[in-house]
């Protein structure tokens, strides 16, 4: 699903550069539930957010799903992204003035689904996830664990083929955690690929296959 | 649609969730669009509107002007409004406007109430020279404006109106006016005035071509059109030559006198043109702070809105439909603005129509203008989506993931958007500073002009005037003993001290003058005769009016009869002009050219000086004879009173009307209803202004409050680690003000060399007061600057007493 090679990233600081990113190289299947770990600085998230299309500014090649992203101007990228992927952020960044119903909806929006259509997933993502009765709550309203897990659905309601997830039970009680992360096992047994960043061994668990980073480079078995 | 919708309805709920910002952002947007509308409608009306005659820009107003003398609107004699008519080539048409007043005694129907009417007699040609049609009747037939023609008037459409109840058939109906039955031959349309405002009746002219004492009467404004193909400036030196002519003609009439040539447009409008512009740029600045306050707020909103515009992009949201998105919530504020705008400009509008004063020509025309509405809205709805939509522009692919990672962490604001916010703020100090000091100049102006020592005492004075023209006391013979007797009632009324009358009260115009001479001294180079006010007074006039008595004596009443020898009074500028080494002028002659013939007088007294017109203007050499002297029928009444002089008003009134029923009483006020009304313009300009440097000075305040308080939200973390490490709680309110501090010095100090460069352009407004006075820049920097630091301090004591745990754990 996912091939990069050489991806690096650095800023100009100064007299030099400074590394975020070193030479990594690595492959994702599809189906598979990676997880990224690493110190922190390691460059966990912006390797996320590569995947996940959110950043742009990086040099090497990286293909998905066959298409070859570097070579992407960034409106073909957002539209891979829309396509394809969901993200869940560990500060689940709803958006605090939409209600739990439409800040489901607003993926489904963006992606010019219609209304009718839309208000169907949506009820069914509500469904799925047991969250009927917080439809009309907004996220000020929720615990930090119902918000994930609505950050969760948000991320799954346009059906993609990706999740990325960058510490998604960082803020969360354990028992929350946990939850989210058998969501998580869930829908990969259910085809989805998953590739989460964490600092959780126990996390770590839920996942087939871990890629190690530090100071920017792929360290320890899966370095090349 | 739907996305649109959804935006709608998104829009009008954060708007909702977040009043502080809203009613801010809506209040400053209505400020400034109200009063930008309002101001630019009254500008509209008054000067840029044409003049509702034929051709407007072919019109001309002609008066005289004495070469070395700063009048340029003298009257013209009416010998030379003949002589231009006869040997102008490049006028069209010249017409003659007599400014007088009638009083007004019986209608249709038999006798009326007496009113005294502000009247004009003209020329029959003036009517088709303006493109003027009456909405009834017709105008004057070359007939009757000859000397022995019948009696005609025109009426104003409000006195036709008022006075005779809009009869359709006033045509050819007879009114009394100045005790001559006169037949009414039309009604003029609604508002129309050629340059004096307010006039109520118009009778011919009748100019006699061979009365040779006439023609030297300088009484009349003239109104030209030029002909087709001709421009001012050819008119200007044709007249110029043939003024030079008329002086080779006859110097004694026209000695150093020349045309002095004006647009129409110009005559009618050019005294307010100034001030009136001056208001239209304060309220421009006023609608640029506004959208600078609230760009202001817009971009710190949008810059708190970063991680929800990310998560957006993230979601798959397009820049456009972020940029929709928020195009849709500027829109929303803007158009709420504008709603409340567009009641506040209506309001505005009526307001300054109905209250402002009459010296304004065409004020009562102003009326709410939509395009300039549109204008303005357009202006704040620009600023909307420029400012808006600036964090659309943020949330693009390259840094979405930098935004949401800081967004998890905490940070500081970036540089670029802070830079634009303090720029803005200094942007509208600097403004704010211009408007104030603008306003300031002008308060300091009119408390001068309230202050300015008029030469009477105005408090505890009644006034009010009369014609002796028409009725029992026309004759010259007959006015002086009515007169007499009229003070004797009047002195006798229970809280009367003083009763005089004068032909000329202060303030009031300039009235009549006369040329006159020092007997056995030399005119001044150039001229054979100096030119002066006259004025017939009663011998207590001076005491009644409160005027000091500076050398020599008062008149007495040996000097009021007809038979005695000439006493004159003179003021202190024409004493200081003649006897410039210390002399004293009593006891010397004076020449004076009456119409009725050259006569010497000789002078008894020096009294002080007094503004004949407006407060702020030169003051004029005049001379004081006795009202037997110069029986004129046009006098007014100076009654010293001993309590409030308005509770006498109905017993004079009815000691008026004891001697003669028919005889108008016009103006009764107080002398200081006369002095308020003859600085009602600037005061008009002052409340103005001022109400404008008060909304702009509370725009800056929150504008300043906003920018300090929404940067010490973003550097709360960067606060509690500086607590943590060891910084005073002093040191963060020096740190927090000190921000405040500096963007309002620099703020100030651009406002400061602008009004330097600016101000300039009030000089003719102000009285008293410098256009760079040092105590207003200063007064003005010292107020905005203590505004500034206290918008900071409210602000920085939250810094203050931000709790450092907290604030290292704040998202």
């Amino acid at each position: 699903m996912i091939t990069l090679r050489n991806i690096e990233k650095f800023y100009e600081a100064g007299y030099g550069r400074t590394y975020v990113l070193r030479r990594i190289t690595a492959e994702i299947k599809e189906g598979e539930f990676v997880t990224v770990m690493g110190p922190s600085g390691a460059g966990k998230s912006t390797l996320l957010g590569i995947l996940g299309m959110l950043d742009g500014a990086w040099t090497g090649e990286f293909e998905f799903l066959g298409q070859a992203v570097h070579r992407m101007k960034p409106k073909e990228r957002a539209e891979l992204n829309k396509r394809y992927i969901g993200f869940v952020f560990q500060s689940y960044h709803l958006i605090d003035s939409l209600t739990v119903y439409e800040n489901l909806d607003i993926p489904l929006s963006y992606r010019n689904v219609k209304s009718s259509e839309r208000a169907a997933l949506v009820c069914d993502t509500l469904d799925r996830f047991h969250i009927v009765g917080k439809r009309d709550l907004y996220p000020s309203q929720l615990s930090g664990g119902q918000q994930q897990l609505v950050a969760v659905a948000r991320a799954v309601i346009a059906n993609p083929k990706l999740i990325l997830a960058d510490e998604p039970t960082g803020n969360l009680h354990s028992s929350q955690g946990k939850e989210i992360m058998e969501l998580f096992k869930k829908l990969n047994g259910e085809g989805t690929t998953i590739v989460q960043v964490t600092h959780s061994e126990a996390n770590a668990a839920y996942g087939s296959r871990v890629i190690q980073l530090a100071d920017g480079w792929i360290v320890g078995p899966e370095a090349r | 649609m739907h996305s649109l919708l959804q935006d709608l309805r998104h829009g009008v709920r954060l708007l909702g969730k977040t009043p502080g910002f809203s009613a801010t952002a809506v209040a400053a947007l209505a400020l400034g669009i109200g009063a930008t509308t309002a101001i630019f409608s009254v500008v509209d009306a008054v000067l840029l509107k044409p003049l509702p005659f034929r051709d407007p820009d072919r019109l001309l107003a002609v008066w005289e002007k004495k070469l070395g003398q700063k009048q340029q609107k003298m009257f013209v004699a009416s010998g030379n409004f003949l002589e231009w008519g006869r040997q102008s080539r490049t006028l069209e048409a010249l017409a003659a406007i007599q400014e007088t007043h009638v009083n007004l005694t019986g209608g249709p129907n038999g006798h009326i109430d007496p009113q005294e009417l502000k009247a004009e007699r003209v020329t029959a040609g003036l009517f088709p020279l303006l493109g003027v049609r009456p909405v009834v009747g017709r105008t004057f037939l070359p007939e009757e404006d000859r000397p022995g023609g019948a009696p005609s008037a025109l009426l104003s459409y409000e006195l036709w109106q008022r006075r005779f109840g809009g009869d359709p058939a006033i045509a050819g109906k007879a009114v009394m006016l100045g005790g001559q039955s006169c037949n009414v031959t039309g009604v003029l349309p609604p508002g129309f005035a050629v340059v004096e405002p307010g006039v109520e009746v118009w009778t011919p002219l009748a100019l006699s071509p061979g009365d040779a004492r006439g023609a030297r009467r300088r009484i009349l404004t003239v109104v030209a059109r030029l002909k087709h193909g001709v421009e001012i400036g050819q008119a200007r030196a044709e007249l110029e030559t043939l003024g030079a002519t008329l002086e080779r003609a006859d110097p004694d009439l026209n000695q150093g006198w020349r045309p002095s040539v004006f647009t129409l447009n110009e005559a009618v409008r050019g005294q307010v043109r100034q001030p009136l512009l001056i208001l239209a740029g304060a309220v421009s600045l006023l609608l640029l702070i506004a959208c600078a306050n609230v760009a202001n707020l817009l971009l710190a909103r949008g810059t708190a809105r970063r991680k929800e515009l990310a998560v957006r992009a993230a979601m798959g949201a397009s820049r456009g439909r972020i940029a929709g998105q928020l195009l849709t919530e500027s829109c929303i504020l803007s158009l709420a603005g504008g709603a409340a705008g567009l009641v506040l400009a209506r309001g505005a509008v009526s307001l300054a129509a109905w209250l402002g004063p009459q010296s304004i020509p065409h004020l009562g025309e102003a009326r709410f203008d939509a395009r300039l509405f549109l204008f303005a809205l357009a202006a704040s709805l620009a600023t909307g989506m420029l400012f808006g939509m600036a964090p659309a522009l943020q949330a693009s692919g390259a840094n979405l993931n930098a935004v949401l990672v800081e967004a998890g962490r905490s940070g500081t604001s970036g540089r670029t958007g802070s830079l634009v916010r303090n720029g803005l703020v200094v942007a509208e100090v600097a403004l704010a500073v211009l408007v104030l000091i603008g306003s300031g100049l002008l308060m300091r102006s009119f408390v001068n002009l309230r202050l300015a020592d008029l030469g009477f005492q105005k408090s505890g004075l009644l006034t009010f005037r009369m014609r002796l023209a028409g009725g029992r006391n026309t004759s010259a013979e007959r006015r002086a003993p009515f007169l007499k007797d009229l003070l004797e009632q009047l002195r006798n009324l229970p809280g009367v001290r003083v009763a005089g009358l004068t032909s000329g009260l202060p303030l009031n115009g300039l009235g009549s003058g006369i040329a006159f001479a020092v007997e056995g001294r030399q005119a001044p180079p150039g001229e054979t005769k100096t030119t002066g006010l006259l004025r017939s007074v009663s011998p207590e006039y001076f005491r009644a009016a409160g005027i000091p008595l500076i050398a020599g004596r008062e008149f007495s009443d040996a000097d009021d009869t007809s038979q005695a020898r000439l006493a004159l009074i003179v003021n202190q500028t024409l004493a200081r002009r003649f006897w410039t080494d210390g002399a004293s002028p009593l006891s010397r002659r004076l020449v004076l050219d009456f119409t009725e013939g050259t006569k010497t007088g000789e002078i008894v007294g020096v009294v002080g000086d007094v503004k004949p017109d407006r407060v702020e203007a030169a003051d004029w050499p005049t001379v004081y004879c006795t009202y037997a002297q110069q029986p004129i029928a046009a006098v007014a009444v100076a009654l010293r009173t001993a309590g409030p002089p308005m509770a006498l008003a109905a017993p004079v009134e009815r000691a008026v009307h004891q001697l003669d029923p028919d005889q108008a009483v016009a103006d009764l006020r107080t002398m200081d209803d006369v002095v308020d009304q003859s600085i009602a313009g600037q005061r008009f300009d002052t409340v103005l202004l001022g109400i404008f440097a008060t909304i702009a000075f509370a725009l800056c305040a929150v504008g300043i409050y906003g920018v300090i308080s929404y940067d010490v939200g973003q550097r709360t973390n960067e606060i509690g680690i500086r607590l943590a490490l060891g910084a005073g709680r002093s040191g963060i309110l020096r740190l927090v003000v000190g921000e405040a501090a500096g963007l309002a010095a620099l703020g100030i100090g651009l406002g400061l060399a602008a009004a330097f460069a600016l101000t300039r352009l009030m000089a003719g407004m102000l009285y008293g007061v410098r256009t760079n006075d040092a105590y207003t820049f200063a007064g003005m920097a010292l107020l905005l600057g203590m505004v500034a630091l206290a918008a900071g301090y409210v602000p920085a004591r939250r810094a203050m007493a931000v709790d450092p745990l907290t604030a290292l754990r704040h998202e």
